[in-house]
């Protein structure tokens, strides 16, 4: 069964047509709740709901562009409300440091702690970070789903790296002083 | 091997192949709200169908609200104002019809001064004593010549109607003018002569009949439904124990997700299967709590029993849910235990029928058709529960129910009697009337061989009051629910009246059926339909077939009747 007649299936609500899609896709989508949600437990919650959503917007999908490129966009959308509605983007400065480098020692850093220290970050901060550098939405694309200036979102962009670059940077350190 | 990197790459390159098997148990949840959306969709099904049965009840009501007494009266005003000219000159017709009938009875009489032609058509004319018979018969015969005048018609009308009133169930004139109504139009062919009126009507009966019998046979489907709801249930009740034991070991983390399983299961309402996997799952050893991304990666496709995640908010949430789902459930559960007593006023519209063709009145009369009347039964009734889901129900209902036996013929006696009739004690005099099929022709004694007869058919009313004692078991006990109904009533007989109707219409009353059991019982079965829409007020719906046993002494010729009754009432529990 291709995938358009696997979505077809799950438009007209076919459980089993859901689980298969379900299967196919939760590990990516899976994988884009873990770097949006503060941790394991809220990826999880926001996976189901993430699905849910998507299962009664299926209809809604015309077959133009890639299914997951779509899938993605609902799992975002459905992360940034809940968070909108939780009221729980907080206050952060928003002044404008550079360009940020950071030096790291190749094949050192595990995806894990990636993730953790991502999920460290203020929540508008791992939002914004995400959305631009990983899933390449512009700044003002940005500034309109998260009810932010694109100055904001500059500025947040930048606060997220100073600190990602911080923690590798700690995490670099420590592996060195164990080493040496 | 250092390199200096932009950090966007760094994390670019890293999360571009990123993906992570989510727990088994997310897919469980997300399967449960699923069926559980597809459930959501099924129930307004049920609120159409009670929407239809609604509907229907209040047409009924709307179009026969109380028998045919009040309908009578409103034809019987359109027709002495003379609105709907087409209908008066009906009624003209048929008017000449009977003044004809009247003249030649008058004729009749003239040549053969008999004795008992003179007692029926008195009787035709309830209103007018022995003594003035002849004069009432001459002024008909007048107004009948003089039919161009529309004022005398009007009142002949006038008169008709009145006797018609003072008749209960005797239904014909008033039906020629509600030609909007396709059941009364039927019925006026009945006083017009047309041999093929009765035809008609028996046509109509059969599918009655029919229709009576599907609804047994459905009746009887619910029943075996119930019982496998009811097993259902019993399962539903295991679960629910069982989320509660493991509840209680809440403490360990492991556990906590075989709870959250069993939760999941008991949402979905889904059958026992569930609860057999989880509780196998349940068995597996849990251990990897901790298991690292890069596994979960290269474990593909879920499985619970390796890759168990540790405890989150999310099945907290969904835990305390439930709990208070099931709390809610319980509230609920106890106010109804709390309201005890339930009273309900109630009507219905009551369809007597029998399961074989027979004539209680005799025997001869077996084969002729029926035409059962729907009258309306109302009364009020009284529900102690004994628990959330079983209760005893009484009450006190008045019920009408009569049926007419067509295409008889009678004629008036000196010397023979109808079988199983009496005359009536309450009234001052009856006539002595021999009701019989057309064709037995044989119980004539030659002395009345020119006696007059007449043909029409024969009605026989009866009342009772009816104390039933039944027992109902819910099989849905929420905002709407479903239950089965099944027990007796007494049935105190407090009316009994038989009277004949010729197929002019003219109607008589002849005396009392002698074999009627003062006290008789029936057998009810039913289901019914409730919708609580306030705290203590409760609407319901209950159709209720009821089996009529030992309702006559002696022979009842063959006849088994039952009868079916909606009953529908707006409860108060308290």
């Amino acid at each position: 069964m291709g995938i358009e007649e696997l979505i077809k299936n799950c438009q007209q609500n076919n459980i089993k047509a859901q689980e298969q899609l379900y299967r196919l896709f939760a590990p990516k989508l899976f994988a884009v709740c873990l770097k949006y949600s503060r941790n394991r437990a809220d990826a999880e919650d926001n996976l189901q709901d993430g699905f849910l959503l998507l299962f009664k917007k299926i209809g809604q999908f015309k077959f133009k562009g890639s299914f997951e490129g779509w899938a993605k966009r609902v799992m975002v959308n459905n992360v940034l409300q809940k968070y909108r509605s939780e009221g729980i983007f907080e206050i952060v400065s928003e002044n404008m440091p550079d360009e940020v480098e950071v030096e790291i020692e190749d094949d050192n850093i595990s995806m894990d702690f990636l993730l953790d220290i991502i999920r460290q970050l203020p929540d508008r901060y791992r939002m914004v970070f995400n959305l631009y550098v990983t899933d390449g939405y512009s700044h003002k694309e940005i500034a309109d789903m998260l009810g932010i200036t694109t100055g904001t979102s500059k500025s947040n962009l930048s606060r997220a790296r100073m600190i990602l670059k911080e923690k590798i940077e700690v995490q670099q350190g420590n592996i060195k002083n164990t080493y040496s | 091997m250092s390199e200096k990197k932009n950090i966007d790459r760094l994390f670019q390159e890293k999360f571009k192949d990123f993906e992570a098997a989510p727990p088994e148990y997310v897919w469980e949840n997300i399967e449960a709200e699923l069926k559980e959306d597809k459930k959501r969709r099924v129930i307004p099904i049920w609120f159409k169908l009670g929407g239809v049965a609604a509907v229907l009840l209040l047409g009924l009501m709307l179009i026969n609200p109380f028998g045919d007494k009040e309908i009578d009266i409103e034809n019987n005003s359109v027709v002495d104002n003379d609105k709907n000219p087409n209908n008066s000159t009906n009624n003209k017709n048929s008017k000449d019809n009977d003044n004809k009938k009247n003249i030649n009875s008058v004729i009749d009489k003239d040549h053969n001064p008999n004795f008992g032609t003179t007692n029926a058509v008195a009787t035709g004319y309830e209103n007018n004593t022995n003594d003035n018979d002849a004069i009432v018969i001459k002024e008909n015969t007048a107004s009948g010549t003089s039919t161009t005048q529309p004022n005398k018609s009007s009142n002949n009308n006038a008169e008709n109607n009145i006797i018609t009133k003072s008749k209960t169930g005797f239904t014909d004139n008033k039906n020629a003018v509600a030609s909007g109504y396709p059941k009364n139009t039927d019925r006026s062919d009945k006083t017009t002569n047309n041999p093929e009126a009765t035809d008609n009507i028996t046509g109509q009966n059969t599918p009655n009949t029919n229709y009576n019998k599907n609804t047994i046979a459905a009746t009887n489907k619910t029943n075996n439904n119930s019982n496998s709801t009811n097993s259902n249930n019993n399962e539903e009740g295991n679960k629910l124990y069982n989320t509660n034991t493991t509840g209680i070991a809440e403490a360990q983390n492991k556990k906590k997700e075989s709870t959250s399983n069993n939760n999941n299961v008991e949402n979905n309402k889904a059958v026992a299967n569930n609860t057999v996997k989880s509780t196998q799952k349940e068995a597996n050893p849990l251990i990897d709590k901790d298991i690292t991304l890069e596994e979960a990666l290269a474990e593909t496709p879920v499985d619970t029993t390796t890759v168990v995640p540790e405890q989150n908010e999310l099945e907290k949430l969904l835990e305390e849910k439930l709990k208070e789902e099931k709390n809610k459930d319980k509230q609920l559960a106890e106010e109804s235990a709390k309201q005890k007593w339930n009273i309900k006023p109630q009507v219905a519209p009551v369809f007597y029928n029998s399961l074989s063709q027979g004539s209680p009145i005799d025997a001869d009369l077996a084969g002729n058709s029926k035409d059962y009347d729907n009258d309306l039964s109302y009364g009020i009734g009284v529900d102690y529960a004994i628990n959330d889901r079983v209760s005893i129900r009484s009450g006190i209902n008045s019920v009408n129910l009569s049926y007419s036996t067509q295409g008889v013929e009678f004629f008036p006696s000196m010397t023979q009697q109808t079988n199983n009739i009496s005359a009536s004690s309450g009234l001052a005099r009856t006539a002595n009337l021999v009701v019989q099929n057309p064709s037995s022709s044989s119980s004539i004694s030659p002395d009345f061989e020119s006696q007059q007869r007449f043909s029409g058919s024969m009605l026989q009313e009866m009342g009772y009051i009816e104390v039933p004692l039944e027992m109902s078991y819910a099989l849905v006990n929420k905002k709407f629910g479903i239950n089965v109904i099944g027990g007796f009533s007494t049935l105190f007989l407090n009316e009994n009246n038989v009277s004949v109707i010729t197929t002019q219409g003219l109607s008589s009353t002849i005396g009392e059926a002698e074999n009627l059991n003062n006290i008789h019982f029936s057998t009810n079965v039913g289901i019914g339909f409730k919708y609580r829409f306030f705290k203590s007020f409760q609407a319901s719906f209950e159709p209720t077939f009821k089996y009529q046993i030992n309702t006559f002494s002696g022979g009842s010729g063959n006849f088994k009747p039952y009868f079916i009754g909606l009953y529908s009432g707006i409860s108060f529990s308290f």
